[in-house]
């Protein structure tokens, strides 16, 4: 499971920076060694940092997974992750924004038992390490800068007042208690559905403490939560194709947590679709008509829109790679990206959508900046940008958006909601989507539900143009699907979902409706199918 | 109830479990998942192709453990686990030519690593999920090792025809049946933590240690095998291990590290609290004597290697050019194949290899097991008797005249056994005290006319180079010599040194050796995965040693000194 900040403050003391008397020990340790670096780490002939920062991750985390009513593994662990930043040269032109031959590594391990020293240490060590990688990328960006002849550049870091929040909420407690009794019980599920393989329960709570401190004064401190449920199930089509599903739930608040009856019972779901799933057919091609359905929907909208929207500054590389690593829409601000009838805004302050609550949250980002709402697309045009503290090219100043670790920090989504102007019910929805079949003259359109990897293969279903009638298809790839789909939506559903999902910069809530694409092109995967299994399953096959 | 109360329980509940059970060998439900798996799987799998599958065996690790780090005067973190291993080993074929045969030539370079033939299992004794992952796996073995059979099938036909033309698997080996339970000791988990942060807390204040750890861990591993030659087994044993690490770096970029491990089968053997904090506190002086100490030039003359050095050296050195696969491999060097018989080392030395060791002069032997990973029991090797090569390490691959295993087939879960060491036992003929070899040893300087000799006090590690696409050699790093002059004037540590040579000139200079055997615990990686071992052995004197200088990463040490340990800090 990836390590994701989910650091959810409440405002409980808003102070000028540097007026407030720290008591916890890693904020102080971060501190401490902040003042005797900046002042004192230097080299003959270079200066010391211009900017530094620390955080750190501390985690206590329980998990438990089961396969076939038995219990595979049950976990209790309180890991503390240490990360450094440090800038050198100026906000003009610093030793970010460039990849160099050599990549630093910064992070580290740091006691669990709210010791002073030991942060203090691994802090020490941590920032002797980056202040001489940072030296030598700058040197190695400035010899890049001359060879490429580049005139101008964007600033590499824009200012900030200093903000100090710690949070009044307490950390949530993780314990086992019975989740390895639920795992199995879900797991057990797959004993009454013989064409399942391997069916997998898995489960993970994780409490966390973020701590982050800055040369400029900037403190932050609070705790977060996030749960991964995952049950998956392998199987085989009847020529043998290799099927492979699983769902996902991820929640952000213990209150939000799932029974074991609606886990039992999406196991019994996946059952069944794995079952269905051995007879489906393959189409070889097709071209038309799609609905983005619940699950899809947020998919769609992660792959194309939420990552199109992050880090929108193009950084220098002497390895060529798409942008520069930057989202797709950095150089496209004015201009349409999504059909007329669609907004997106990103909130960071919003907590709950309709009770649940939402995994983008937080009140501070990862570079001490309080978030801000903003809205990103207006009636289909991208009109701002998500923004850390690297300027981009039409944008300067941060707007809260900085998510991520160490040096590894961008402008970057937290609740995304995807906003229709006009919007129709879900019968409607499929009523319009089943005229546009027909008037392609299909025989048949197609239903996404969920999809497993964007690239493939993923299952879906084949709607008769003429019935309605569904039928499960699988071993579905996309061929081309880039931005363009955005603004081919041709409808969206009144009810919005959400979509909770986990990327290295944090985790990431959309929220979205269902949506109709005019014009999708779908193939049959290349993958191949593989022999059947020599013998029957054990327990089937004595039952 | 508090998180670390939950651990604790957490570990009560998971120690408890075994004890509750009484089983026995007919009524074990591993083994009995594993048994009729096994059985459904031979039927059907033995004449499903048109090449038979001819041996098939499961081997289930279980291992239960606890570990606790600290550093510097700080909990790093504590850990519990359960976990068990299932490896399927599955042979197509026929003994004297299946899948396993090497492939040569190119298509060896485009083989990938074939490890990784390991699933984990649920730690409950559910006999139907159990055998549910058994049959899955067995199936993925059975379709991989019969695409394996084909493509080397072909290898060998449009490849130089091998030199060493024996069997692929030996037959006719004896069926062992043995059943014993092994429950993990009481750990007295507060005890170690509060042990473990003291010391941690000993390397502070000390402004050369730059990086630091203190580790204690358990482990008790219960293995589960059975064969289609009727092997059934149940054997075990814990394992505990108290370990601390330092390092330093010197101006001109090179790291030096002291390090110390305590290991036993029990909370018994573990040292005393007096004997650690000693201990520590020798290895920080020697750390800072070290980082002073000048660098050593390239050298070539007598030297003494101290009693673990040489363990280490006689395991990297002789040790691994053994092993029995080795010496048909044709991709290896093969320095000893047809050697057998023939004196290839200083006649003074024996050495012999013995898992059913479990203690030298009382204490353990990390090499220690009943059975191997081929269900073989453990068997003493008897390989350089006065200088003369007797024998190999032998799992169940033959080699030329050499066609049974004598128990050395061995493995990490997710590998393929191969024959390595267990217990590596030196011996010299004629022993004398360690005094005496010092001062044969300044007497031999006087006599060369060198300026000094050399004492490698300690090495903690090495990697040699059997392979033939890279020269014969060895590169030993010692961390710890001792310069010593003929004129009676003190010893002098010196840094960056690296014993260098090949193997068979390095072994004919023994000339004498010590009666002060000491052990050597550690663990050993190679082609099969990490497995523990030990290496055991006295002083020894040597005519000639040739050293090199150590390479160095060159970084720069830290610029600021560590954080003053006495700051409480500011806001």
């Amino acid at each position: 499971m990836k390590n994701v900040i989910a650091a959810s403050l409440l405002i409980a003391l808003i102070v000028p920076a540097a007026a407030q008397d720290v008591q916890d020990p890693v904020l102080r340790a971060m501190g401490d060694e902040l003042a005797r670096s900046t002042a004192s780490l230097s080299m003959r002939n270079y200066k010391p940092p211009y900017f530094m920062a620390f955080s750190a991750r501390d985690v206590k985390s329980v998990s438990a997974s089961a396969i076939f009513g038995a219990l595979l593994d049950a976990d209790e662990r309180h890991y503390h992750v240490g990360f450094s930043q440090v800038r050198v040269g100026s906000p003009k032109f610093d030793n970010t924004n460039f990849l160099g031959s050599t990549e630093h590594d910064g992070t580290a391990s740091l006691s669990v038992d709210g010791d002073y020293y030991n942060p203090r240490f691994n802090f020490w060590a941590l920032s002797d390490d980056a202040y001489k990688a940072a030296l030598e990328k700058l040197a190695q960006k400035r010899a890049y800068m001359q060879k490429k002849n580049i005139a101008d550049h964007e600033d590499d870091f824009s200012p900030v007042k200093p903000v100090v929040r710690i949070s009044g909420e307490k950390r949530e407690d993780v314990v086992l208690g019975d989740w390895p009794e639920v795992v199995k019980r879900v797991s057990a599920v797959f004993k009454k559905y013989p064409a399942v393989q391997k069916g997998l329960v898995n489960m993970e709570l994780q409490s966390v403490v973020s701590r982050y401190r800055n040369s400029e004064g900037s403190l932050s401190m609070g705790p977060g939560f996030e749960a991964l449920f995952t049950i998956g199930a392998t199987a085989q089509a009847e020529d043998g194709f290799r099927l492979d599903k699983t769902r996902r739930f991820i929640y952000a608040s213990k209150a939000d947590l799932p029974s074991a009856e609606f886990l039992s019972a999406q196991a019994e779901e996946l059952g069944a679709e794995m079952t269905s799933l051995v007879h489906a057919s393959s189409p070889t091609a097709y071209l038309g008509p799609v609905i983005f359905e619940g699950d899809a929907a947020g998919r769609f909208f992660e792959h194309l829109l939420a990552r199109n929207l992050t880090n929108m500054r193009q950084i220098w590389s002497e390895r060529e790679y798409g942008n520069g690593g930057a989202g797709e829409f950095f150089n496209r601000l004015g201009m349409r990206v999504a059909a007329p009838f669609i907004s997106v805004v990103d909130d960071p302050l919003a907590k709950t959508y309709e009770g649940v609550t939402l995994f983008g949250h937080y009140e501070v980002d990862s570079e001490g900046v309080p978030a801000q709402k903003v809205q990103v697309v207006r009636k289909g045009k991208l009109v701002d940008f998500l923004m850390s503290r690297t300027p981009a090219k039409e944008r300067y100043y941060s707007n809260g958006h900085g998510r991520g670790e160490g040096d590894d920090i961008v402008g970057a989504p937290s609740n995304l909601f995807v906003q229709a102007e006009k919007t129709v019910s879900d019968s409607k929805l499929r009523s319009m989507f089943l005229d546009m079949c027909r008037e392609q003259e299909q025989d048949y359109c197609i239903i996404i539900r969920d999809i497993g990897n964007f690239y493939g293969p993923f299952t879906a279903f084949r709607v008769d143009a003429r019935t309605g009638r569904e039928e499960p298809l699988r071993g579905l790839e996309f061929s081309g699907l880039g931005t363009r789909a955005l603004r081919d939506i041709a409808a969206a559903s009144r009810t919005a979902r959400v979509f909770n999902y986990f990327t290295r910069n944090g985790g990431i809530s959309i929220i979205a409706p269902s949506v109709l694409v005019q014009e999708v092109e779908i193939k049959r995967t290349e993958k191949k199918p593989e022999r059947m299994p020599y013998l029957g399953h054990p327990y089937f096959s004595e039952r | 109830m508090s998180f670390k109360t939950l651990l604790s329980v957490l570990s009560l509940f998971l120690c408890g479990m075994a004890s509750a059970q009484g089983f026995t060998s007919q009524t074990d439900p591993v083994l009995n998942a594993m048994r009729k798996e096994l059985s459904r799987s031979m039927s059907v799998l033995a004449k499903a192709e048109k090449v038979p599958l001819y041996h098939l065996a499961y081997e289930i690790t279980d291992s239960r453990g606890y570990s606790f780090t600290a550093e510097m005067g700080a909990e790093d973190s504590e850990n519990i686990w359960h976990v068990r291993n299932l490896d399927v080993d599955g042979r197509i074929g026929s003994y004297d030519f299946d899948n396993t045969h090497e492939m040569k030539g190119m298509a060896a370079w485009d083989e990938q690593e074939h490890d990784g033939n390991a699933i984990t299992l649920p730690i409950e004794d559910d006999e139907n999920a159990i055998r549910a992952s058994i049959w899955r796996w067995t199936d993925k073995t059975f379709k991989d090792a019969l695409e394996r059979y084909t493509k080397v099938k072909t290898n060998r036909a449009v490849t130089a025809e091998e030199d060493d033309k024996s069997d692929d698997f030996s037959s006719g080996e004896p069926v062992e049946k043995y059943y014993e339970v092994v429950e993990p000791p009481i750990i007295d988990t507060a005890s170690w933590r509060a042990r473990v942060t003291a010391y941690s807390g000993m390397f502070k204040g000390k402004p050369f240690i730059y990086t630091s750890v203190v580790n204690f861990s358990a482990d008790t591993t219960n293995r589960y095998f059975v064969s289609s030659d009727g092997a059934d087994l149940r054997h075990g044993g814990t394992s505990l291990r108290l370990y601390y690490s330092i390092t330093t770096r010197t101006p001109d970029g090179m790291d030096l590290q002291r390090f110390k491990s305590y290991d036993g089968f029990g909370p018994a053997d573990m040292p005393s609290d007096e004997t650690v904090r000693a201990d520590i506190e020798r290895s920080i002086k020697e750390l800072e004597a070290l980082r002073n100490a000048p660098v050593a030039e390239p050298f070539s003359g007598p030297a003494i290697l101290r009693n673990t050095a040489s363990a280490v050296f006689f395991h990297e050195v002789l040790g691994h050019r053994v092993e029995g696969h080795r010496q048909k491999k044709e991709s290896e060097g093969q320095t000893f194949a047809k050697k057998a018989n023939e004196k290839v080392v200083s006649p003074v030395l024996s050495v012999f290899d013995d898992p059913a060791m479990d203690r030298f002069n009382g204490v353990a032997l990390r090499g220690y097991y009943k059975f191997d990973n081929e269900g073989m029991p453990g068997k003493k090797a008897s390989i350089i008797e006065n200088g003369v090569l007797k024998g190999f390490l032998m799992g169940r691959v033959p080699i030329r005249n050499f066609s049974h295993s004598n128990g050395h087939g061995r493995r990490q879960p997710g590998h393929s056994p191969v024959s390595r060491m267990g217990n590596l036992i030196v011996t010299v003929k004629n022993p004398v005290p360690y005094e005496k070899l010092r001062a044969m040893l300044v007497d031999r300087i006087r006599k060369s006319g060198k300026p000094y000799g050399y004492i490698f006090d300690d090495i903690s590690e090495g990697f040699t180079l059997t392979g033939r696409s890279l020269p014969q050699s060895f590169s030993v790093v010692p961390l710890l010599v001792y310069r010593v002059y003929p004129d009676g004037r003190p010893d002098e540590v010196v840094r960056g040194v690296n014993m260098v040579g090949t193997p068979l000139t390095a072994f004919s200079k023994v000339v004498a050796g010590a009666s002060d055997p000491e052990v050597f615990d550690g663990t050993c990686g190679a082609e099969s995965g990490w497995v523990p071992v030990s290496a055991v052995s006295p002083s020894l004197l040597l005519s000639e040693v040739e050293t090199e200088k150590a390479e160095k990463l060159n970084q720069k040490p830290p610029l600021l000194p560590p954080p003053p340990v006495d700051d409480k800090g500011g806001r």
